[in-house]
């Protein structure tokens, strides 16, 4: 997933890169919390008649469920973002875990889409300059890392184009 | 040139050895080796069903005593259920819903490692459940069926612990599973894979694992009573404690029901992928189908006494049950009756997976039909016990969720193994088993009809001949087994090389991902999401 904004600054422009996940977080919150319900409920009732042996396993259950969704919900907050302005590109990629940023100079960069031979391994797009690269938007499809390659190279400054 | 931050280049690596097996993450080796263990269960739970049989060629005690003969009726069914139906289930929902969402692997990988492992330490506690009986001071077979009754339950030997605690562990792998695969299809989806394209195998596991959560909890609170009374002088299920035998069985039940669907969905799914496939038509009534699958899967849940006719229920409650489980009969109906309609006017082939799935739909309705027999309560109180209801279940279980895996592992396997099968022996395999399930079964209705009971080692003489008839047709049954593992075995050491998309007919409708994949797909698939329009 790919959001574009024009910064308030002349000639400026920020990209946030994430991973695909299909549901929200609220979307997974009030799933968790139906089925946990359900369970629940399910349990109480055995329980009113005498069964309270199934009331721990249900809420273990249901704890577990909530914990596999949160868990997965942390694992997917990964993020890149790209700052571009005149005379600076921040890289930073971020996630629960670690956090690492990178800077370029967009009058010596080169934004490069390297596309598997074969067309079944990933593409991979880099932003390469004096020895060093990074590559970005590797948890995106090879249509949307072809978009972003595409979006990257129009938002350089106007007069560098046709070097990239 | 420095390089910085560029993710490595693993896509080919592949681990080896036997640590590739042990903490796999992998969800095609995890599902690969559920599929393994399945296999393997079958033939135990095959191996004690034909002991079963053997006894039962003529009346009279032949090679079991009668304890013995009810521990294989315990044991066989306990091995059916969850170590061959859920765990063949489970296999092929590890091994297809990722490639079919466009997701690189289960949402939590090592969950899945855990929850496949747990079985066959589960499988081993089984094996020694019925070992341990014959042990000095241990108190003899488990010989309650697979139901559990209390107070023979309570009163059984040493065999019943381990009994109850193979169920604890089978029951906490499958709730893992179901936990995994419910996340992993509500969060893993491919961009544009959205609800209403999933392939109906996908929904069915997706009900299916929320049955699972739903019910587990019960079954394992119900057997922990269980044990408190064996153990712990607790009168859960003890009137003279104060405590009511009747409650595990709404206990049980409230499990062993759903556990039904749990069985059915599954094969249900594959259905789905299958006849539009060899029907080169897309599924006819696809959506309302999936509501279908929800309003069964929320029926099931509130039907479970159907089971009890015979306690002693009010008028009122066993009128809910009846009523309750003949409506049960409509989406069930409306399921087989969108696959009728998608052959209908198909460009239909008949390869070895559209023969189980057409073979399915016939000897499936007709369990629907016995089904709804035993739902009458005046007529179960008739049928109750006997071997009709026997009969009934097997017609359901086999052709219902067996022949339905069946044909998921014949419409899978160019895709898992990259080799084609030999079709003639997969037709051949077809009709030996169709027909020795149909010799084995349908004489069982008569015999039961006629008042055989269920769960029984020796019988009248008057019913000599339908159990005669059934022991050929279960032996010819068992047999046909052994070449479906030569066909699985021919088929993963060479054969013909299967193209990415063998079948003709395969992306027709609301297809998987995982005809886009090479046959056999590469160790790490769908890295990247792939894009779905």
């Amino acid at each position: 997933m790919i959001l574009e904004e024009t910064g308030p600054e002349e000639h400026q422009y920020d990209f946030l890169i994430r991973p695909n996940r299909s549901m929200t977080a609220k979307g997974m919150s009030l799933f968790v919390v139906f089925v946990g319900l359900a369970v629940f409920l399910v349990a109480m009732r055995f329980a009113l008649l005498g069964a309270w042996v199934i009331l721990p396993f249900a809420i273990l259950e249901v704890v577990l469920f909530a914990v596999a969704f949160w868990w997965y919900e942390k694992a997917s907050r990964y993020r890149e973002t790209i700052k571009l302005s005149k005379n600076n590109i921040l890289i930073t990629k971020e996630s629960l875990k670690f956090r690492k940023s990178w800077q370029f100079n967009p009058y010596w960069v080169q934004v490069k889409l390297l596309p598997n031979a074969n067309n079944w391994y990933p593409s991979q797009l880099l932003i390469r300059s004096q020895g060093k690269q990074v590559e970005i938007g590797s948890c995106l499809t090879n249509q949307e890392r072809q978009e972003l390659s595409e979006a990257l190279k129009n938002a350089m400054p106007a007069d560098l184009n046709s070097t990239l | 040139m420095s390089e910085v931050a560029t993710h490595d280049d693993h896509h080919d690596h592949v681990p080896s050895g036997i640590g590739r097996w042990l903490f796999s993450t992998n969800h095609k080796d995890i599902g690969t080796m559920y599929l393994i263990f399945s296999l393997v269960m079958l033939f135990l739970g095959g191996a004690s069903a034909m002991v079963m049989r053997m006894e039962l060629f003529f009346p009279g005690l032949q090679i079991v005593d009668p304890d013995t003969f009810n521990n294989l009726v315990t044991n066989h069914a306990l091995i059916m259920v969850f170590g061959v139906v859920m765990p063949a289930a489970a296999g092929m929902a590890n091994w297809m819903i990722p490639i079919m969402i466009g997701a690189p692997d289960m949402a939590l990988p090592r969950l899945n490692n855990l929850s496949f492992w747990l079985l066959p330490m589960a499988g081993i506690m089984l094996i020694l459940s019925m070992v341990v009986s014959y042990l000095p001071g241990t108190g003899g077979q488990v010989n309650t069926g697979w139901t559990l009754y209390p107070p023979l339950s309570v009163q059984a030997g040493m065999g019943m612990d381990f009994v109850i605690f193979t169920i604890h562990i089978l029951g906490i792998s499958s709730i893992l599973a179901a936990i995994n695969i419910v996340t992993t299809i509500v969060n893993m989806r491919a961009p544009g894979m959205t609800w209403f394209k999933l392939p109906l195998f996908v929904w069915s596991w997706f009900f299916t694992g929320l049955l699972l959560i739903m019910i587990m909890p019960v079954l394992a609170g119900g057997v922990t009573m269980l044990l408190f009374d064996r153990h712990f002088g607790t009168a859960f299920f003890d009137a003279a404690g104060g405590g009511d035998p009747v409650l595990f069985q709404h206990l049980f039940w409230f499990f062993g029901h759903p556990e039904v669907y749990v069985l059915l969905l599954p094969s249900i799914g594959v259905l789905g992928l299958v006849i539009p496939t060899f029907s080169r038509k897309p599924l006819f009534a696809y959506k309302p189908l999936v509501w279908f699958m929800a309003m069964l899967t929320a029926l099931g849940m509130v039907v479970w006494a159907h089971h009890q006719y015979t306690i002693g229920m009010s008028l009122g409650v066993t009128t809910y049950f009846m009523i309750g489980t003949i409506l049960i009969s409509i989406p069930v109906g409306m399921m087989l009756m969108s696959f009728i309609f998608t052959m209908w006017r198909g460009s239909m082939t008949f390869e070895t997976p559209m023969l189980f799935g057409i073979a399915i739909i016939l000897m499936f309705s007709f369990a629907g039909v016995t089904g709804v027999m035993l739902a009458v309560v005046p007529a179960d109180l008739q049928y109750h016990d006997s071997y009709f209801v026997v009969a009934h279940f097997h017609y359901a279980l086999i052709p219902g969720a067996l022949f339905g895996l069946y044909a998921g592992v014949f419409y899978w396997l160019p895709k898992w193994t990259g080799h084609m099968y030999d079709e003639k022996l997969g037709k051949i395999f077809f009709w030996w088993t169709t027909i020795g399930f149909n010799v084995t079964f349908f004489p069982q209705h008569f015999s039961g009809l006629a008042g055989m009971p269920r769960r029984i080692v020796d019988y009248s003489p008057q019913f000599a001949e339908f159990n005669f008839i059934s022991s050929v047709g279960a032996m010819a049954f068992g047999l046909s087994h052994l070449l479906f593992l030569y066909i699985i075995i021919k088929t993963i050491r060479g054969g013909e090389k299967a193209p990415d998309n063998p079948w003709e007919g395969s992306q027709i409708g609301t297809v998987g991902l995982e005809w886009n994949l090479p046959s056999p797909p590469p160790f790490h698939s769908f890295t990247t999401p792939p894009t779905i329009k």
